[in-house]
């Protein structure tokens, strides 16, 4: 166990840092593998066999794969390290600058789903912990229910009732066209709102709202059951015994319980990033959201070969980061991490 | 003076599967104001959950909580067991009557410096101190238990088990109450750290009126008043500590004094013979009686009542009545 | 409770997928009537897009995502176990190597990885199995993995190891067993998950290719037309929720059945 004490927060970093490289290199490595060497000839099998030949080798050449496979993999590894990530078939611009045109969305939906999934989470926990018996029943109930629900499905349902049926919301697309903000960020709900554009932030939230449910609610699932078991666990341990004796609340005890168990919560959410990744590309299809998913889809259709490859290793690299990122939030939580002790 | 707790044909059942646990069976004690009334018994004997059962910590599966607990402050009375929850928690808890858990529980916030942990309780029940002088009372507290300022800094973990059960003490006493229940404190601690708890304890004698529940005789004998022996969810005999040791009237109580090594008399190693009962179904009559080297018939099936021996000396045994 | 629930569940939708279609003659691929054509006593869930009637649809639909869910499940957990077990009792490097590619797995996002397999691959029910397959191995990787390091350290594996046997044997005859069940256990709530993950893939249109009925392909074409309002197109969407939920039920009432307390 690294002891923050012993070194300073920037030679823990770095040192957090290098430990995620072995991971990031066996993902890469994979991606590589499976996006390079199973299908033999990559190109072909994208580009088809009755493409002429020249055409094939230009193209193969254009993305060095006429070259041997170990110098590949070099290439391909300096190239995630320096951003080069090639140029699309489609329209050459840098896979890179796609992908930071789409990026923004898909992050926009993350966080609100996120965010709607931690608080339905919570909130259905805490009730189930605090009231317990029939309560935390239909709770569970919840959580497995709402983890199976497939999320065209869903959100498809969404649409029709909310969308067609009672016309409250918009059912796809990020925001009513025409109106969208003056970009700063790319993400519009911030935009809107820095620059004061009160029709763009309507617009974007109305936008987000049916897509952010559906996943927030899915995603939710696996939050409560999780909290839930954890705030139980918590709650049998020895000190809440002697805040009940002090005369604590019970909410306020509740609270205590959830902040002892505040490290696996935060891990567990981290390790959620990979479910809401993938959620999202399905909401993104399902509700037409122009993100990282619809992009990885269109290519993937287009046969735009490096972009796909593009978009899966930015996945990589924000599941590492974001990883590393937990890590961090548990440092600053949890005082028994920081001097090098768990329990 | 009324005794400041009274404790009355205390019941205490829980489940435990398809079974009932009759932990505390029918209690009934007194606690005279400043005094320290010791608990002895072995493991099993449910003495811990008499101490649960007074603080009314109550377990989940609780199937039965009876008798009368009643807590005399000044001109007030208090009723544990049937009070109200919310004027329990305002009223009573820790402010009048407190408890001291045992050594080896992890019952400080793991993820409170112990400042904030003393603080957090404090501002339960004094919401007039601001954070400045609910930690200045905090310091105090730990100041008088013996440990160091630069406590309240620290987390749990950071601390070895005699410092944590000093703070758990000055926990317990930093609101003043009027009874403390202390389970096992010295338990869990070796044996140099127990010298020093109990020495700590006995300073602490007159303030305030504790209730000493332990397994070890000699450390009962050191610091009680009086001594209640339990066994098998019931109180077998009570009294006067010299009294209770010198000349024990139940059978138990006496081979619980045999048994008791000593370092200075050269004496054969005795034990009790038989089984800890079982409180879920314990043997019909005096509970004892299967062990017991003067069971009669009547042992068997009847349970024998308190009797008068000595003066506040009472024991429940068959042969104190012929 | 929820074991029965679960099984009564899943015995009707295995029901439901392979009976009817021997009974009733109605085509899942030809077009019987006008498109778009709501719930009716001739179609009684109403037709497609293309006019085909739903309820045949549905009901031959079922085959492949079941299907390539199984096959997918078979593959993973052959693959995992195996490998899980012997890199768990041989240990040293290789253990650490096979230990931290698998977790580094396990932690990406196993849909984006199936997408990137099976879009490699070419859509086809064998291929999306196979895609499926590879990204469920590291759950039963670390399954196996962790178990078998705690069996190891049981005394009548030294004992078989004092008698000669080799790690092979004592593998499959003595570690194997003790693994069984929590298996079958997982690798039912897991076939939930690869329902769910066909029916993604599905509906990104890698697994099947028209006019072959799928659940998840029938919802993505779906797409376009429920928005008029023809809410009988959502009705493979149900289908696939509810196997998913069936299974999922059967595999957490067997874990309370038989005592199993697994968090992966």
């Amino acid at each position: 166990m690294l002891a923050l004490e012993d070194m300073s927060p920037l030679r823990y970093i770095l040192l957090r840092l290098a430990l995620a490289l072995p991971t990031m290199l066996i993902l890469l490595t994979v991606v590589f593998l499976i996006l390079r060497v199973i299908p033999g000839n990559p190109i072909e099998a994208m580009v088809g066999q009755k493409a002429p030949p020249e055409y094939i080798q230009q193209l193969m050449e254009q993305t060095g794969l006429n070259k041997p496979l170990y110098v590949q993999y070099l290439d391909y590894i300096r190239g995630v390290f320096t951003g080069d990530l090639g140029r699309s078939f489609i329209d050459n611009r840098p896979v890179i600058a796609d992908i930071m045109d789409r990026f923004p969305a898909t992050v926009e939906l993350a966080v609100f789903s996120f965010l709607v999934s931690i608080a339905i989470g919570h909130a259905l926990a805490f009730l189930a912990a605090y009231f317990r018996r029939g309560v935390d029943e239909a709770v569970r109930l919840y959580a497995i229910i709402a983890y199976i629900l497939f999320i065209p499905f869903f959100g498809l349902a969404l649409q029709l009732i909310f969308g067609v049926y009672l016309r409250w919301l918009p059912i796809g697309g990020r925001i009513t066209p025409g109106l969208e903000p003056p970009h700063i960020t790319g993400l519009y709900v911030v935009d809107a709102a820095i620059s004061g554009d009160w029709p763009a932030l309507v617009s974007a939230l109305k936008h987000l709202a049916l897509p952010s449910i559906t996943l927030g609610i899915v995603i939710s699932g696996v939050f409560t059951r999780f909290i839930r078991n954890n705030m139980v666990k918590t709650l049998e341990e020895d000190f809440i015994t002697t805040y009940r004796a002090a005369g604590l609340p019970r909410w306020r005890v509740l609270m205590r319980a959830y902040r002892a168990a505040l490290v696996p919560t935060i891990t567990m959410m981290g390790l959620q990033l990979a479910l809401l990744l993938q959620g999202a590309v399905l909401t993104e299809t399902t509700f037409s959201w122009p993100g990282l998913g619809t992009l990885l889809l269109e290519r993937i259709q287009y046969l735009d070969y490096p972009t796909v490859q593009g978009v899966v290793i930015f996945y990589v690299l924000i599941v590492v980061f974001i990883n590393i990122a937990v890590d961090l939030v548990n440092l600053a939580v949890d005082p028994r991490l920081r001097r090098g002790v768990w329990q | 003076m009324p005794p400041v707790l009274v404790v009355e044909g205390l019941r205490l059942y829980y489940g435990m599967g398809k079974d009932v646990v009759k932990a505390v069976d029918g209690v009934s004690l007194e606690l005279d104001r400043g005094e320290v009334l010791a608990v002895v018994g072995e493991s099993g004997s449910g003495k811990s959950s008499l101490g649960y059962a007074i603080m009314r910590l109550l377990p989940e599966n609780v199937v039965l909580y009876d008798g009368r607990i009643l807590l005399h402050d000044g001109g007030a009375e208090f009723d544990i067991v049937s009070m109200d929850e919310e004027a329990l928690r305002r009223d009573v808890r820790w402010k009048r009557i407190s408890m001291v858990f045992q050594a080896s529980m992890n019952a400080i916030d793991p993820v409170s410096t112990i400042g904030d942990f003393i603080y957090r309780i404090v501002r339960e029940h004094r919401p007039d101190l601001d954070k400045r002088r609910g930690l200045a009372a905090a310091a105090e507290a730990i100041k008088s238990v013996g440990l160091p300022v630069s406590v309240l800094d620290m987390y749990p973990f950071e601390l070895s088990g005699g410092m944590k059960q000093r703070v758990m003490i000055a926990l317990a006493l930093i609101l003043r109450p009027l009874v403390v229940i202390l389970d096992e404190p010295t338990s869990a601690l070796d044996v140099i750290t127990q010298a020093n708890v109990i020495s700590l304890l006995k300073s602490l004698r007159g303030d305030v009126s504790m209730i000493l529940i332990t397994h070890d005789l000699a450390l009962a004998s050191e610091i009680a008043d009086r001594i209640a022996v339990m066994y098998a969810g019931k109180i077998v005999e009570i009294g006067p500590s010299d009294a209770v040791l010198t000349s024990p009237r139940h059978p138990y109580t006496g081979a619980l004094l045999e048994s008791t090594p000593t370092l200075r008399q050269d004496r054969a190693l005795s034990s009790i013979p038989g089984r800890v009962p079982s409180l879920i179904r314990p043997p019909p009559g005096c509970r004892f009686h299967p062990r017991c080297g003067h069971a009669m018939d009547i042992c068997r099936s009847e349970e024998p009542p308190m009797v008068d021996v000595g003066p506040g000396h009472r024991a429940a045994c068959w042969l104190l009545r012929t | 409770m929820k074991l029965y629930v679960g099984a009564a569940v899943v015995a009707a939708i295995l029901i439901f997928i392979a009976i009817p279609p021997l009974l009733i003659g109605t085509s899942p691929t030809l077009s019987t009537d006008r498109p778009l054509l709501p719930p009716s006593p001739a179609h009684p869930l109403g037709t497609d897009y293309l006019g085909r009637d739903v309820l045949a649809r549905l009901m031959y639909g079922g085959r492949v995502p079941l299907g390539v869910a199984l096959l997918a499940t078979l593959i993973s957990s052959i693959a995992g176990v195996l490998l899980g077990m012997f890199s768990g009792y041989t240990g040293r490097w290789l253990d650490r190597l096979l230990t931290m590619t698998m977790d580094s797995l396990y932690a990406f996002p196993g849909l984006l990885m199936a997408m990137a397999i099976a879009a490699v691959l070419g859509p086809s029910p064998l291929n999306a199995a196979l895609a499926i397959g590879f990204v469920y191995i590291p759950t039963y990787y670390r399954l196996a993995r962790n178990e078998t390091q705690v069996i190891k350290t049981f005394q009548y594996i030294e004992a078989a190891r004092a008698l000669g046997a080799s790690t092979t044997h004592i593998v499959v005859r003595h570690v194997l067993p003790v693994l069984t069940l929590t298996i079958v256990v997982i690798a039912t709530i897991n076939l939930a998950d690869a329902i769910l993950t066909e029916a993604a893939l599905a509906f990104f249109g890698y697994t099947v290719v028209p006019p072959t009925p799928d659940w998840g392909a029938d919802l993505s074409a779906a797409k376009s037309y429920i928005l008029n309002g023809a809410w009988w197109l959502l009705t493979p969407g149900l289908m696939i929720v509810l196997a998913a939920l069936g299974f999922s039920l059967l595999g957490e009432g067997l874990a309370e059945r038989f005592g199993l307390r697994k968090k992966l």
